[in-house]
């Protein structure tokens, strides 16, 4: 909105000009600067508190029993970690391990291109939770892909086979760091990283239909939608792109590089949501190491269109069933598994789950891909920076 | 994050007004809503403070409306009389704001007065934001109705 249509509308208002502004943003002011120095003893118990917390944990780790301290080590690593010297052996647990995966997602593996064919055995069961996932969630987006992928069971053993011989040589090149991380592939957990597993899984997950309906189409549709006021959807004021990223940093709680593992649609109260398990690369701003891996979410995504009927009744739309409502407003159809993005982010608030983060604005202007030596925002092409620019911030 | 008490104080001062209709109540209102603020924890982000203050201010408001509801009522006639005359001036969309209900026409306040962002009214009003979108569309709707127009300024 223009500052003339803001005026109009705050005399259409009515509203009498304050009197006494002046005087008190100037004790505000004076207030708020004794505050910032008063709370000297809050945070010297503060600081006092960590070490002393360290202190206790440190302590109990060192002074109980090793045997019931094996966090990092499972049982079920002692197999495979005594037949390191069998590379054998560990190629056949590990094929065991993906062929009973593999029977309920051939897709997922047989997807895996050779240069990739390490990664599916060493990260077989990484995928094992994701794989039924994938498999469902894309039936509607990748039908091609699913329908290219099947094969008859001779071929798989042989593709199999293939596999077992990749994942022997990984095996006796990595003996010495693996065998934790390999022990972690039969229970999901991370592989062959070291980072923080923070992830949240989403209560809801949708797949996605062949048959899309964008949101916007419905809204165009609806009697009671209209233009918006003075034609301004979401007025952003324009600022030079610098004040922008300056902007963008300093309300953002974490400023991220970072890989999409997993995408997944899911909603809340009616709302479309994706939420993307991202590893971090590289961290810019905020407590967030490299390998850790968190779950982002933003608007926008894909429902079921009759689910989206039961939170919007004033919608109707034939043959429901066979929709999905595409919500776009983040440009989510721009992120990929596997493509490496830079992220805005803060802190879920609001009926989002405990432990997740959110893209730190709601279109699309979070999440920036680098090409070419620019950092280009999917939300706007236009909003773009130097890799140089963001370094002067970090 | 730091607060700019010059561009905040006028937006809630309009809020506040728009609650109690009453010019000194509005600003002891506001002036009580950044005295509050500062007893809380900063936050870092421009969302948080601003729900918080909007959610002090609220609180105020509705806790003021309850002690002196007689006056209110008093205050509101006054506005009715205004109205009129902007009406005699051909100051239509005065009338037609005047149409809305109390919180429609709050959130038209806030989000194209005061540039609250969605999802801080979300917030307020504990709604989704799409939910809250499709509000204003409507509310939007009716102003146009009202006031028998295409664009509304």
């Amino acid at each position: 909105m223009t500052d003339k249509e803001i005026k109009k509308l705050t005399e259409a208002f009515g509203i009498p000009e304050p009197d006494r502004k002046k005087e008190f943003s100037a004790e505000f002011l004076m207030r708020s600067t004794e505050k910032k120095h008063k709370p000297l003893m809050p945070l010297i118990l503060r600081f006092a508190a960590i070490p002393a917390m360290l202190a206790v944990i440190t302590g109990v780790i060192l002074l109980m029993p090793k045997n019931k301290l094996n966090f990092e080590h499972d049982n079920n690593n002692i197999p495979l970690v005594t037949q390191t010297s069998s590379a054998t052996d560990i190629t056949v647990t590990t094929t065991r391990t993906n062929e009973t995966v593999t029977q309920k997602s051939v897709t997922t593996t047989t997807a895996a291109t050779s240069k990739n064919e390490l990664s599916v055995s060493t990260t077989a069961s990484s995928e094992i939770t994701a794989a039924s996932t994938t498999s469902t969630r894309r039936s509607g987006r990748q039908t091609n892909k699913t329908t290219t992928f099947l094969r008859p069971a001779s071929t798989l053993s042989s593709t199999r086979q293939t596999t077992t011989t990749h994942t022997q040589i990984a095996k006796q090149e990595e003996s010495s760091s693996s065998t934790t991380s390999s022990g972690n592939n039969e229970q999901g957990n991370s592989v062959e990283r070291n980072g923080r597993d923070l992830t949240v899984s989403p209560d809801t997950q949708y797949d996605v239909r062949d048959n899309i309906i964008r949101r916007e189409r419905l809204m165009e549709s609806d009697s009671n939608a209209g233009p918006d006021f003075a034609g301004v959807v979401d007025p952003t004021p324009s600022k030079p792109i610098d004040q922008n990223l300056q902007v963008l940093f300093d309300n953002s709680y974490n400023v991220v590089l970072a890989k999409i593992e997993k995408i997944v649609y899911t909603s809340i109260d009616g709302e479309i949501l994706t939420a993307e398990n991202i590893i971090i690369e590289r961290s810019y701003k905020g407590d967030l190491a490299p390998e850790d891996k968190i779950t982002v979410y933003m608007n926008g995504g894909y429902m079921p269109a009759e689910e989206f009927i039961s939170y919007y009744p004033d919608y109707s739309i034939n043959d429901s069933e066979n929709f999905s409502i595409l919500d776009n407003s983040s440009h989510i159809t721009n992120h990929s598994e596997g493509s490496s993005f830079l992220f805005f982010i803060k802190k879920g608030t609001g009926n989002l789950p405990n432990g997740v983060y959110r893209t730190s604005l709601n279109d699309g202007n979070s999440v920036f891909v680098f090409d070419n030596g620019f950092y280009y925002s999917l939300g706007s092409r236009g909003f773009s920076f130097t890799s140089e620019e963001l370094e002067k911030l970090y | 994050m730091s607060l700019n008490i010059d561009e905040q104080y006028d937006k809630i001062y309009r809020y506040c007004f728009l609650r109690v209709h009453h010019k000194e109540t509005a600003e002891d209102l506001t002036q009580e809503t950044f005295l509050r603020y500062l007893e809380h924890p900063h936050y870092n982000s421009i969302d948080k403070t601003l729900q918080l203050l909007y959610t002090i201010a609220g609180n105020l408001c509705t806790d003021e409306f309850r002690k002196a509801k007689t006056s209110e009522l008093d205050e509101s006639e006054t506005s009715d009389e205004n109205i009129e005359n902007n009406v005699l001036s051909g100051f239509d969309l005065k009338q037609a704001l005047h149409k809305l209900s109390n919180e429609d026409r709050e959130i038209i306040l806030l989000r194209y007065v005061n540039e609250v962002p969605v999802n801080v009214i979300a917030k307020l009003l504990n709604i989704s934001r799409f939910a809250l979108n499709r509000r204003i569309n409507r509310i939007l709707s009716s102003l146009r109705e009202y006031m028998g127009k295409e664009e509304l300024i």
